[in-house]
């Protein structure tokens, strides 16, 4: 007991004398320290702020539409904007409008230009930030001074098609004089509309009525793209449906173009080469012989078409004044001289006037709106001197750009659909513009601001005792207001004096001026509509006088052997206005794939005299040489050179708007600036000297393998009319079977999975016919808005990362196939040395890849944790909160449509896109998540949109009609070739579709059974 | 505390039973105002307290009632109540007076009324428009009041005793060591002693735990009950370890203090008003939506004040009035001028239900086409409850159950296919069948994952 009582007392002294060691503290504190953690291991805590006063009209997770006209200086369209609380999310084409309601990837993509963060958040004068009172006291003293001297006050716009402005402008020019418009584009239709009005009489770019005729040849006319402002696409396609009336389209050109992609025939020529075959045409088509043989072609096939043919040409003014004289000639349908389009209004020689004016130092002010032509029209800066002596000069743009440094005061715009507008595109058409959302930043409307300097210096003119002075008018709204039945009463005596906010006088001018033209006779519905149509039409008689057409036919260019340039804008880019715009800067180029790049495009016979090579590095990516050109003694330095199939011998292409040297995301993009060589507006320029240079450029091309490996009847099959209307589908679209002990069988009859259910509730199926599909990449913008898919940047796309669920395969034919190269004993692996090169002049075959949505997927069985699975509505499903990111399923897709996210694209420095910042954020669908680094994505059939209809439908109870079951790239396609539907309702479209007898699944060998299926491409080769 | 109670409840009683003597001998000698209190009060708050106060001393549009019935005449007061525009129009000083008083803001007419009815409200109106009922009131109240707040003197009292057995602790542990350096021996101090008794009992209770220690020692020498047991510690480390984590940010319960203390048992329990009154887009869209401040003011308008007679555990009623001001702070309203002011101050609730931003969850779809088989199935009257819980119990909203997807699984699992038109024409074998909304799709990952 005594010995226990010691050991416990020793114990005890020796528990108060140990010293703590080292471990021990160290044992103690990463306890204390873990324990501290986990206890303070709690959720984050979520705010959620709710409207203090609700708009009437917004219910959370509801989207609004509004209609409205998409016009950024390039571009028009109607369209509709999906809203989600208060804000644009997505742009979707006005259908109810007969004409410009097709959208084009550039549409589609400038719903983010207003969420760029690098737009002009305030007003500055002298990069000081001042108020808007500021600015007016500023330029109105200015502006009068000037005025008073007699010194020209210039309004440097791109093309303003609205009829309220150019009111405006009058009103404006009345009270400061020598006030003048002028018309600016970056992108000249000035020679269209200069040939039109000697050939037509009017001023106006013709309207083609391309869906009443059976052929069209084009001359270098890129109608497909942006030859002209109106959208031919939807027509084009529709005349060209599989039968016997099918619509035949030969393509005469240099560069490869969209519309040169998808031409039946096309023969690549050098530009001067194509102006001479035009010539030629013309008289053969009056009468005389030729012994151009490709002239004797093309004209026997006008002729046997007569007025169900249409000739459209580009180049130049006299190449397209000849093409709509042979139009005349031989009376096409197509051409329609009752309707013209007016949304182009470029001016050559009145700009060349003002460039004069500016020399001689008449120039008092300049006001730029819309217009950067520091970039687009570079010889500008050899008056950099005389602009910078101007007494005022004012910019009305959204956002810095290269013209910037030489402006002192800045009047920062809002984008579009935070506008009010209305635009006169077309005879018969007049449409509204409305803001969509609340200005995001303190801008304010070029319309606007013209309002208040007209209107404050008018107070000041008129004396007190002026009897149309608002104090003294009886009539003046301002003592109606406290009773608002008066208002509508009141605005008739609205004097435009003293209107002063645009709205008020847009509305004025539409009541007085436009909706009489029309059975819509209230503001409000017309905005409702975005749109009026009214019965105008010209009577304007066509003349055209024979010296003028001499005076064409003999100026003939007397070429030397040097090369030939062709500019041309490309699908995404255009003329360079949304440059900044990451949704388009990485859309790859439809024909040559690559993002992010401009690049001289060569014939491989000439690459290969200069010894300028295209090849492909370790990791697949392209790199290609450097070239210097020489054009019209201007040398630029360092373009990358690509070499494009098609490409017409001793002829190169260079797309304009590249080459900024203001915005983040443009500057990110190692493009050349093509305006340096636009040149008096031409397109073609002769004498052009190319000469191989060092260094290596670095390509991000989104496809590598540009043939089909000779599996050209496997993969995006094609056959040409004649085979399709004489021969049976075993012929052209022959269906895979297996071979088994019991004989060949179909491939419904062996399986290796069971089958699903597929036949009661809904099974969505999308079929694309790949005879419509031209290739212009509004789909894959239309997907990338709807579903938050990131943009990687030139790198990662380089690294093939890229993450796009929808791409559009372009294909080349090749010379060769297994047949005759076996014929000619050749075996493998040498085969493919031919199989893998393209034609000189390929066809060009479309293919849009999505997520198939196998009934039998290769990817569900191998996923470790059961992330990817099949619903019962037919989808592939992909749970991105599943997923653990082992890529099993990609590797085992066939289609390779599976993305993986290798980084987190949002909030992330390096990938400084619209996800990196609040405000780009918001153009963000709330409907989709956003997927993390390490997580498989693709495409989902757009089962956010499926599962709203059917929602809506069990709401309201009911059966859901066809039609009703979309996808963001069947709706957005302009030419209607997706389709997407339930296939178990039987009088659905898609089940027509499936029907046809073109219909075939992409390797359907495999045993895959995709939900998506492809419609043959169908070629009219007039054979 | 009981008894307390029952004799102040007993001279409450005796008290309003003498009051309301009181007033009716009172009533039937000033004014002969006959009839049925409970029905004038039900016609008071259906027709006037969108302009007066039900509190009767408060001046809203209309001016304060209290005291109405004395001031002016029975008849006059009729028709005044009856049709007021007329009684203007015919130059009745009186009428004309008010109406110049209140801005002209014309008072509505009420020729539904009958002379019962206005009998009725005018009753109501004298009852309550004196003021010692109120007091008697407010005496109930109070004592609710003061029971509640006896609960910190017990917890000021648990402490204190606490902190005697800490400081007497501390008090024999030094007077131990002291003993134990010193070596002195066994002192004669009592609490000395008792302390060594104590010191013994812990040395036979280490003599019995080291003689355990030695048996677990030697049984855990036998190899396979040390693997099993080593197995059977692993096995549920590893089940608590995962029971840990899937319990991670599963909030149940999660309550959190509100910049507003806004009760729903007041709001929906008490007061009945329907939850889609506020959550309108319930109805029809994925967001229920937390009510903007406007709303708020459909009703707050007339109610600057809590009047009610429930009152939480700790509140009081000024309490809730004061929580009801920050609603005009927060949309800008001066409950005095009862004018708008421009300073908007957005209210930062505290978000309790929070899908996480991959789960796609509709509230229409549940309220609107589950409503009737979600109700059945959870056997729940209102159909909000099925997942919120008893919303109208609740002082403050809490997480009623622990939104996790194996609970959102359990009723799609479960739950039969609704008999609609819809469901009728694309799925009507499985609904003949009595098949559940899982054999629809209702557990396809991509259906709420997308």
């Amino acid at each position: 007991m005594n010995k226990s009582k010691d050991e416990f007392k020793n114990q005890l002294s020796s528990f108060f004398n140990q010293k703590i060691s080292r471990r021990d503290f160290l044992k103690i504190m990463g306890f204390t320290t873990a324990a501290v953690t986990l206890s303070a291991c709690k959720g984050p805590v979520i705010r959620s702020i709710p409207y203090v006063i609700k708009p009437e009209r917004i219910i959370p997770g509801i989207p609004t539409y509004y209609a409205t006209t998409m016009f950024d200086g390039f571009d028009l369209c109607s369209v509709l904007i999906k809203t989600r609380e208060g804000r644009p999310i997505k742009i979707e084409s006005n259908m109810m409008s007969k004409y410009f309601n097709i959208t084009s990837a550039r549409i589609q993509a400038s719903l983010l230009s207003l969420y760029d963060d690098e737009r002009l958040k305030d007003p500055y004068i002298n990069n000081k930030k001042v108020s808007w009172n500021d600015i007016d006291e500023y330029v109105i003293k200015r502006l009068k001074y000037i005025s008073q001297n007699g010194k020209k006050i210039i309004i440097l716009s791109s093309s303003l098609p609205s009829p309220s402005t150019k009111q405006l402008i009058n009103d404006f020019s009345k009270v400061y004089k020598n006030t003048q418009l002028v018309i600016y584009d970056a992108f000249s239709y000035s020679s269209i509309l200069d040939a039109t009005k000697e050939i037509l009489g009017i001023r106006a770019i013709p309207f083609y009525e391309i869906n009443k005729i059976k052929l069209i040849v084009s001359f270098d006319a890129d109608f497909l793209g942006d030859w002209s402002p109106q959208n031919m696409q939807k027509d084009y396609a529709t005349n060209r449906k599989p039968g016997i009336n099918m619509m035949r389209h030969i393509q005469i050109e240099s560069n490869m173009s969209l519309s040169g992609a998808n031409a039946d025939t096309r023969i690549s020529l050098k530009p001067s080469e194509i102006k001479k075959i035009l010539i030629e045409v013309f008289h053969i088509l009056n009468g005389k012989n030729s012994q151009n043989k490709i002239a004797n072609n093309i004209a026997s096939e006008i002729k046997n078409k007569g007025s169900d043919a249409v000739v459209l040409a580009d180049g130049s003014k006299e190449i397209y004044a000849l093409s709509l004289i042979i139009n005349l000639k031989i009376k096409s349908k197509a051409l329609s001289y009752k309707k013209f389009l007016f949304s182009k209004e470029s001016n050559n020689i009145i700009f060349n006037q003002f460039i004069n004016d500016l020399k001689i130092g008449n120039v008092g002010a300049l006001l730029l709106y819309n217009v950067n032509p520091v970039y687009s029209f570079p010889s500008i800066l050899k008056l950099e001197n005389y602009l910078k002596k101007l007494d005022l000069s004012i910019s009305f743009a959204m956002k810095e750009d290269e013209t910037s440094k030489l402006i002192k005061v800045f009047a920062p715009i809002p984008h579009w659909l935070e506008s009010w507008g209305d635009t006169h595109p077309m005879t018969g058409i007049y449409t509204l513009i409305q803001p969509t959302i609340q200005s995001l930043f303190n801008t304010r409307q070029f319309q606007n601001s013209l309002i208040i300097w007209k209107n404050k210096i008018h107070s000041i003119n008129n004396p007190a005792n002026n009897t149309n002075n608002p104090a003294n008018n009886t009539n003046n709204p301002a003592n109606n207001t406290n009773n608002p039945a008066d208002i509508s009463v009141g605005y008739k005596y609205y004097n435009n004096n003293y209107i002063n906010n645009y709205y008020d006088y847009l509305r004025n001018f539409w009541e007085k001026n436009i909706l009489s033209k029309s059975n819509i006779k209230s503001f409000n519905i017309a905005l409702f509509n975005g749109f009026i149509h009214t019965n105008e039409i010209h009577t304007n008689k066509c003349y055209y006088n024979k010296n003028y057409l001499n005076s064409i036919i003999n100026n003939i260019d007397n070429n030397i052997d040097n090369f030939e340039l062709r500019l041309y804008t490309k699908t995404s880019i255009g003329d360079g206005t949304q440059a900044n715009n990451p949704w388009l800067q990485e859309l790859p180029d439809p024909i040559t794939r690559i993002s992010w790049d401009n690049y001289l495009t060569i014939s491989l016979k000439d690459a290969q005299k200069l010894g300028i090579k295209n090849w492909n590095t370790a990791t697949g990516a392209i790199n290609s040489n450097y070239v210097d050109i020489i054009v019209n003694g201007l040398k630029i330095i360092n373009i990358p050179i690509f070499i494009q199939p098609g490409q017409a011998e001793g002829s190169v292409g260079l797309s304009l708007g590249y080459g900024h040297t203001k915005g983040k995301v443009a500057t990110h993009s190692s493009g050349i600036n093509a305006y340096l060589i636009y040149k008096n507006f031409n397109l073609i320029h002769y004498n052009v000297i190319i000469k191989k240079t060092e260094g290596i450029h670095e390509f991000a091309s989104i496809q590598l393998q540009n043939t089909m490996v000779g599996r050209d009847d496997i993969i995006a099959k094609e056959t040409d009319l004649n085979t399709f209307l004489n021969f049976t589908k075993e012929k052209w679209n022959k269906e895979e079977k297996i071979t088994s002990s019991k004989g060949e069988l179909p491939l419904e009859k062996i399986s290796l999975w069971k089958e699903n259910d597929n036949n009661t509730g809904h099974h969505f199926n999308i079929s694309i016919d790949l005879n419509a599909c031209i290739g212009c990449g509004t789909c894959v913008i239309a997907c990338n808005v709807e579903n938050n898919v990131p943009v990687v940047g030139k790198n990662e796309i380089r690294n093939s990362r890229d993450m796009y669920w929808l791409r559009i395969d372009r294909y080349y034919s090749t010379k060769e196939s297994f047949k005759t190269l076996h014929k000619k004993n050749i075996s493998e692996p040498k085969i493919y040395n031919y199989l893998l090169k393209p034609e000189n002049n390929p066809k060009i075959r479309f293919q849009p890849i999505m997520c198939q949505h196998c009934n039998n997927a290769p990817c569900e069985t191998v996923c470790p944790v059961a992330a990817t699975s099949h619903g019962k509505q037919g989808q592939n499903m992909m749970t991105y909160n599943r997923c653990v990111g082992t890529r099993y399923c990609a590797n085992n897709c066939p289609y390779k449509v599976r993305r993986f996210n290798w980084f987190n694209y949002v909030e992330n420095k390096k990938f400084d896109f619209h996800m990196n910042n609040d405000l780009g954020k918001m153009v963000l669908n709330p409907d989709v998540v956003i997927r993390t680094r390490g997580v498989m994505e693709k495409c989902s059939m757009c089962i956010q949109m499926t599962q709203e209809t059917i929602l809506k439908a069990k709401k309201e109870n009911r059966i859901i009609k066809d039609g009703e079951f979309n996808t963001a790239c069947s709706k957005a396609c302009p030419t209607g070739a997706i389709y997407f539907g339930d296939i178990n309702d039987d009088k659905s479209e898609i089940k027509q579709q499936l029907k046809n007898n073109r219909t075939y699944k992409l390797l359907d060998f495999l045993g895959t059974r995709p939900n998506v299926t492809y419609q043959v491409k169908i070629r009219n080769l007039n054979k | 505390m009981n008894i307390y109670k029952n004799i102040i409840y007993k001279i409450n009683n005796q008290l309003l039973i003498i009051i309301i003597i009181f007033f009716i001998s009172n009533n039937i000698f000033s004014e002969e105002i006959i009839g049925n209190y409970e029905n004038g009060k039900k016609l008071f708050k259906k027709h006037c307290t969108a302009c007066h106060s039900i509190n009767l001393n408060k001046e809203l549009i209309g001016p304060a009632l209290a005291g109405i019935t004395k001031i002016k005449n029975l008849n006059w007061l009729k028709k005044w109540i009856k049709d007021n525009k007329s009684l203007i129009k015919s130059g009745d000083k009186d009428a004309i007076a008010i109406y110049e008083k209140y801005n002209k803001i014309e008072m509505n007419v009420f020729p539904q009324l009958s002379n019962q009815d206005i009998n009725d409200i005018l009753l109501f109106i004298e009852t309550n428009s004196n003021p010692k009922i109120k007091k008697s009131e407010s005496v109930i109240t109070d004592n609710n009041y003061k029971s509640d707040k006896n609960f910190f003197p017990k917890i000021i009292i648990i402490e204190f005793i606490l902190l005697i057995i800490i400081v007497f602790f501390i008090f024999v542990k030094i007077q131990t060591i002291y003993y134990l350096f010193t070596y002195k021996k066994s002192p004669k101090n009592i609490i000395i002693q008792l302390f060594n008794y104590l010191i013994q009992l812990f040395n036979y209770l280490f003599i019995i735990y080291k003689y355990l220690y030695i048996l677990f020692l030697n049984i855990i020498k036998i190899t396979y009950i040390r693997y099993v047991s080593i197995c059977i510690i692993i096995l549920l480390s590893i089940y608590s370890i995962l029971n840990f984590l899937m319990n991670i940010d599963v909030n149940t319960g999660y309550k959190p203090k509100q910049p507003i203390h806004f009760s729903h048992k007041i709001h929906t329990g008490i007061n009945k008003i329907d939850c889609k009154y506020c959550h309108s887009s319930a109805k029809y869209g994925k967001v229920a939506g937390i009510p903007s401040v406007n709303l708020c003011m459909n009703c707050h308008n007339t109610i600057t004040q809590y009047n009610g007679n429930y009152i939480a555990k700790g509140k009081n009623k000024e309490f809730y009035t004061k929580e009801i001001q920050k609603i005009y702070k927060a949309i800008g309203w001066n409950p005095k001028t009862r004018e708008y002011y421009n300073n908007i101050e957005p209210i930062q609730w505290i978000r309790i239900h929070n899908m996480p931003d991959f789960v796609y969850f509709d509230h229409s779809q549940h309220v609107i086409i589950g409503e009737k088989i979600i109700k059945k199935h959870k056997n729940v009257d209102m159909v909000c409850k099925a997942c919120h819980g008893e919303v109208e119990k609740m002082d403050e909203i809490f997480m009623a159950n622990n939104f996790t997807m194996k609970w959102c699984i359990s009723c799609h699992k479960t739950i039969e296919i609704i008999n609609n038109t819809y469901n009728i024409n694309y799925y009507k074998k499985l609904i003949k069948k009595h098949n559940t909304i899982s054999s629809i799709g209702g557990i396809d990952c991509a259906k709420c994952h997308y």
